[in-house]
């Protein structure tokens, strides 16, 4: 029987091109997690969608131990998570894949790594990517993919919906700030920038309390808010 | 004629030599370790490369109880937490054609090599400290906005709803830093922040930004992503959020020879050197040994806004 062997083939692209040092630092590995206080509420649509926290997967890193052989005892990691009530999305987790509106989706491995230049691993979610310009590597990130594994989270039953007290402290966070931006437009009748700012708060407490995107509450803010005086003069406030 | 550079110079001059100024690269060298954080103590000879952190909460108030009426026994809360140490190193080899071919003014010499040592240890704090920091269950900020003074203000109120004593350690990526300071521009009244000076820099390390509102910052350019890599997580926290803890084992080596006995034994960190005659070179290893830990998450809130 004849033996052939290999024919080289070309280095691909991404096994060639190495990050540069300055713009990826070496980062740690890291799992995703959710914590059941901390939420994102989408603008775009209105949904409040979990945050999701990069869990770092470190060994000397909240009680992450090396395991002889390079393995990684991760309980934790896991145990600080689940003392918050938080949930650890393992990569694999066959949940992570399915399909929605926008068509199939796989999310499964969402940790992705490269080399920078100094042969350091740069750990990733697969919703960033990098462009290397010059000496530099210019970072994009995928929002709208983002958003979908968040929502992968809630439709699959692995995270559970927002709660209603954690949506009422956020309100009370941005009713602080509304108040803190009215004490500004009191102090700056005539700029406009500041009223806009204001009527941006407004609307996004609208759109998290009534879980509407920021555009429809703008909207109704504009038709109920009141009027911000553009050219004030003395002795003249509305 | 003339002896000339253009043409005697050919053989009798070199390209170019070497001068005598090693330019350091910039590095963020801002160490963490010294910012609000509990030194666990050493974890070297303890029987086991994880403490255990025991937590007790002391937050019960006296009750008035009828009169001759028995009082009921309340048990506190407890709670623990884990810290364990790793081996963080790392090696450089130099073979002997570089190290033989150099200049004094090219040398990797002795204190170089410790300079390099002590960079990576600082860097490695740092970046074990600021992964911390992901996990925080309080968080302000919106996703992919930047930071403003608003967001500095609700990690202060944070802070103090959940009972914080000052002083308050923040730590944020340089955009975030860069967002706060443009975002101060545009305020009014006593809230200017306190730009570092060179005594402050002194005082507080590479990597401290000034402070504000009796708030200190700091930069750092390993702080963590968030919510898929779209923002940043900064942290501002109180005195007890996070802890480390480094084992002092060049002792324990010392005494089964494996380490020379010029390392100080409280030493949780040192170089060695080892000689790779077959392939020329000449090996050094810095090992350090230490972990982080998260002990009481009401101290600490993350700062969650565009990377």
């Amino acid at each position: 029987m004849a033996l052939r062997g290999n024919r080289i083939q070309p280095p691909t692209a991404s096994e060639n091109t190495r990050l540069p040092k300055k713009g990826a630092k070496a980062s740690p590995n890291f799992r995703m997690a959710t914590n059941p206080r901390r939420w994102n509420w989408n603008p775009l649509t209105g949904e409040w969608l979990p945050a999701l926290v990069h869990l770092p997967w470190v060994p000397g890193v909240n009680g992450g131990v090396s395991v002889r052989g390079g393995g990684f005892d991760d309980t934790g990691p896991r145990q600080i998570v689940r003392s918050k009530g938080g949930v650890v999305i393992d990569p694999w987790d066959t949940r992570l894949k399915g399909k929605d509106a926008d068509g199939e989706y796989d999310f499964t491995g969402y940790v992705s790594t490269l080399l920078n230049t100094a042969g350091q691993k740069v750990h990733f979610s697969i919703f960033e990517e990098f462009e290397i310009v010059g000496n530099i590597a210019i970072r994009e990130f995928d929002q709208h993919e983002a958003h979908r594994f968040a929502r992968c989270l809630l439709s699959s039953g692995m995270v559970p919906k927002v709660h209603n007290g954690i949506i009422k402290q956020e309100l009370r966070k941005q009713d602080e700030r509304i108040k803190r931006k009215i004490r500004r437009v009191g102090d700056n009748p005539g700029n406009r920038a500041v009223a806009s700012e204001l009527e941006i708060l407004q609307a996004t407490r609208h759109g998290m309390e009534n879980q509407v995107p920021l555009t429809e509450a703008l909207d109704i803010i504009r038709g109920n808010a009141p009027e911000v005086d553009a050219n004030p003069s003395k002795g003249k406030r509305k | 004629m003339a002896i000339t550079y253009a043409t005697e110079g050919a053989d009798l001059r070199v390209a170019e030599v070497a001068n005598p100024l090693l330019h350091l690269i910039l590095a963020d060298l801002t160490d963490l370790y010294g910012v609000g954080m509990v030194n666990l103590g050493d974890g070297a000879g303890s029987g086991s490369s994880t403490d255990n952190i025991s937590k007790l909460d002391l937050d019960d108030p006296m009750t008035a109880p009828a009169e001759g009426a028995a009082v009921s026994a309340t048990d506190p809360a407890t709670a623990s937490v884990q810290v364990s140490i790793a081996r963080q190193a790392l090696r450089r080899d130099i073979t002997d054609l570089f190290a033989g071919t150099g200049t004094s003014a090219m040398a990797f010499n002795p204190a170089l090599i410790a300079q390099d040592a002590a960079n990576s240890i600082v860097i490695r704090r740092t970046g074990l400290v600021a992964s911390l920091f992901s996990s925080v269950s309080n968080s302000v900020g919106t996703t992919t906005v930047d930071l403003s003074v608003d967001d500095i203000y609700d990690a202060m109120f944070q802070l103090h709803t959940t009972l914080n004593q000052p002083p308050f350690f923040c730590t944020l990526y340089s955009e975030q830093i860069n967002n706060f300071q443009s975002s101060l521009r545009g305020e009014g009244g006593a809230n200017q922040f306190k730009a570092v000076t060179a005594e402050m820099l002194s005082a507080k390390g590479p990597g401290f930004v000034g402070s504000w509102n009796g708030v200190d910052f700091w930069s750092s350019d390993q702080v963590p992503t968030a919510n898929g890599g779209a923002d940043s997580a900064g942290c501002m926290w109180s005195m007890g959020a996070f802890g480390y803890k480094e084992a002092a084992v060049a002792s324990m080596l010392q005494q089964g020879g494996s380490v020379i006995s010029s390392v100080p034994a409280e030493s949780a960190a040192w170089i060695e050197v080892q000689r790779s005659p077959d392939t020329g070179s000449t090996i050094y290893v810095y090992n350090y040994y230490t972990g982080v830990v998260e002990i009481e998450d009401d101290r600490a809130c993350a700062i969650i806004t565009d990377r």
